[in-house]
């Protein structure tokens, strides 16, 4: 099983403080996150989340920037998890995916919640929650897309969404991960509720189909007038993506600006990931020198609204080729020994057997030369380690102003 | 450059004026007090609107006397609203009246509004199946989600308080009590404006641990009684 990519991909990320809240001086409760995995074959992830905002929920704008944390953390586990343990990942469907991952960012989403209240609390910024769950102080949606296999995973809890054109054209959705019934107003599902999990809702589109995505805030959708308004944007990008990449994080931050400006006036967040015409799934990544082989974190500069331009940035050259996982190492060795003992026992049944075993012995040569240097390859640990999670992280928040927060490493 | 002709809206804020015109409304100047307190509560509702640039506010109005029936409907925008002066006779359909409030927020309410205010004015006790609606009012997603306050007006005890106090379910502020034409100026213009204000914070919430709506500021002490006493 190799894991290819689309080596092309194009990823830009960008949020505003939303109008209402400039006025009245409160922080972007947005929060948004994009991991590459430069060392695993250029898998990505991003994440993207939005705090409540309202009185109950206080602590949302830090939620929102844990949210996306315990995400990215909990879907690299996930993924090596299954890479590392043999699982035949062509089998995992939606379902499964879901069953086992939102219960995961959850409870990590929670864990994170719990240890923040508690440093507040010992720096005396906190007082006690009383009878409030101190997770709805942190109340947040979420919602996220990665590679798996040869499909891009969606899910999300509450009123995040995304949106997606094919490059023909032909193929357009407007709610990736669909509205609930409650998703009218300001309410919505969120990570603080008691069952947080049964909310979650999944969908994936195959890798291998070329065109333009934007997962966004709710301040955005609640900007756009329609359906019509949501292509606009779409076509807009996709064209832009394949014509001028290099604009788009400029232009970005201006059209989400006035969004929030002649729109909803809540914070606008939105992240592009333009999937090539022709995804050739190569192994080897193409890369800009000045980032060639390091890890790379990808900083917003502290100027507020900066987007990133990923594309430009992030890719690493990687000649790797790609390591045997252990069920192929594990049948490449047992085809030897049965091998060997089919040769020793031939050879012991009498010399007309060993003519016969002479003609085995030479599949067991070649196999055992195999089985010797995928053993080798697994044992340095260059190759232990990339079945870590690893690679690139741009994490990127607005907690406790109206500035950007500076880069947050997670490892 | 941001893209050319998108059709960028602001989000509707609509809101419904559920006003009592039975028959009792005609004494003691009731009706005219009604009619002169919303005209009043424009000025203040375009301010309101204005310091909430992301909403566009939209205002209904609905009557119930003998019958329930829209004033105002389509809703208008507060820049051009205008209030036409209603009279008083007949019954007290206050059930119907939300009736057709529930039908516009079911059917016409689109989905990137923000949460509806309604103001029920009423001084007496309804006369046909009031918690019907208001069931159908709590079940549907925008009542759910709406930001309701209901004025008692008239003496205290001619005003059905349990209805109101059941329309003004999970909110923060108690029904209030008009006794005389100034608290209505008084209350219409606070509800009109604060209840606008509070519905378009922007904020969101959780499904289950938040309230389903903003709650209102408070209620400014009522002003020394210039007026008529209901």
């Amino acid at each position: 099983m190799t894991l290819s990519i689309a080596s092309r991909v194009r990823i830009y990320a960008q949020s505003v403080v939303g109008n209402t809240h400039v006025h009245r001086n409160i922080p972007n409760q947005d929060s948004h996150a994009v991991f590459i995995d430069d060392v695993n074959d250029g898998q990505w992830i991003v994440a993207i989340a939005d705090g409540h905002g309202s009185n109950i929920h206080h602590l949302s704008n830090i939620g929102s920037s844990l949210a996306v944390q315990a995400c990215l953390q909990e879907i690299q586990k996930f993924k090596s998890k299954i890479i590392g343990s043999n699982l035949v990942t062509d089998n995992y469907s939606i379902d499964d995916i879901k069953d086992q991952l939102a219960p995961l960012i959850v409870e990590r989403w929670r864990a994170l919640a719990e240890h923040d209240f508690n440093e507040r609390r010992f720096q005396g910024l906190s007082d006690d929650p009383g009878n409030i769950p101190l997770h709805v102080f942190y109340g947040t949606t979420l919602a996220f897309a990665f590679r798996f296999n040869s499909d891009i995973i969606l899910g999300s809890i509450g009123d995040t969404d995304g949106f997606w054109r094919s490059t023909s054209g032909l193929n357009r959705h407007h709610s990736l991960l669909g509205e609930s019934i409650i998703d009218v107003g300001e309410e919505t599902y969120s990570m603080c509720q008691k069952n947080a999990t049964n909310y979650f809702k999944f969908n994936s589109i195959p890798a291998s189909i070329s065109g333009t995505m934007i997962l966004a805030t709710d301040g955005v959708k609640k900007s756009l007038s329609g359906e019509h308004a949501i292509d606009q944007l779409l076509d807009y990008y996709h064209h832009m993506c394949e014509s001028d990449p290099e604009s788009i994080s400029g232009d970005l931050q201006a059209q989400l600006t006035a969004l929030t400006t002649e729109g909803s006036g809540d914070d606008c967040t939105a992240i592009i990931i333009h999937l090539p015409e022709d995804p050739s799934h190569k192994e080897e990544i193409t890369t800009s020198d000045k980032v060639k082989g390091e890890t790379t974190y990808f900083h917003s500069s502290g100027d507020e609204n900066k987007g990133i331009d990923l594309h430009d940035q992030q890719t690493a050259t990687s000649k790797k080729k790609s390591p045997l996982l252990p069920d192929q190492l594990i049948l490449v060795l047992v085809i030897s020994i049965v091998n060997m003992v089919t040769v020793l026992t031939l050879n012991h049944m009498g010399p007309d057997f060993k003519r016969v075993a002479q003609d085995i012995a030479k599949l067991p040569a070649s196999l055992t030369l195999k089985a010797q240097s995928c053993i080798r390859a697994a044992m340095k640990p260059q190759n232990i380690q990339e079945r870590r999670p690893s690679g690139n992280l741009n994490y990127q928040s607005y907690p406790e102003n109206q500035k950007r927060e500076p880069v947050t490493q997670l490892r | 450059m941001p893209v050319p002709g998108l059709q960028i809206a602001k989000r509707q804020l609509n809101f419904y004026y559920i006003l009592d015109i039975s028959g009792s409304m005609s004494t003691n100047g009731r009706i005219q007090a009604l009619n002169q307190s919303v005209r009043q509560s424009i000025p203040k509702m375009v301010e309101a609107a204005k310091s909430s640039p992301n909403a566009e506010l939209i205002v209904h109005a609905v009557t119930f006397g003998s019958d329930a029936k829209w004033h105002i409907y389509p809703g208008v925008p507060i820049e051009s609203f205008v209030w036409q002066d209603v009279s008083a006779s007949g019954t007290t359909t206050m059930g119907a009246a939300l009736n057709l409030v529930c039908d516009d927020l079911e059917n016409n309410m689109p989905s990137r509004s923000l949460p509806p205010v309604l103001v029920l004015v009423s001084d007496g006790h309804p006369t046909d199946s009031f918690d019907k609606s208001l069931s159908r009012l709590v079940n549907s997603p925008w009542g759910r989600k709406s930001v309701r306050i209901g004025i008692g007006m008239g003496p205290k005890a001619e005003v059905d308080w349990g209805t109101m106090e059941r329309f003004m379910f999970d909110m923060d502020v108690a029904p209030l009590h008009a006794a005389n034409s100034a608290d209505l100026a008084n209350y219409i213009r606070w509800a009109s404006t604060v209840a606008v204000a509070a519905s378009s914070t922007g904020y969101s919430g959780a499904e289950e641990s938040a309230p389903a709506h903003l709650g209102a500021p408070p209620i400014p002490p009522t002003v020394i009684d210039f007026g008529d006493v209901f």
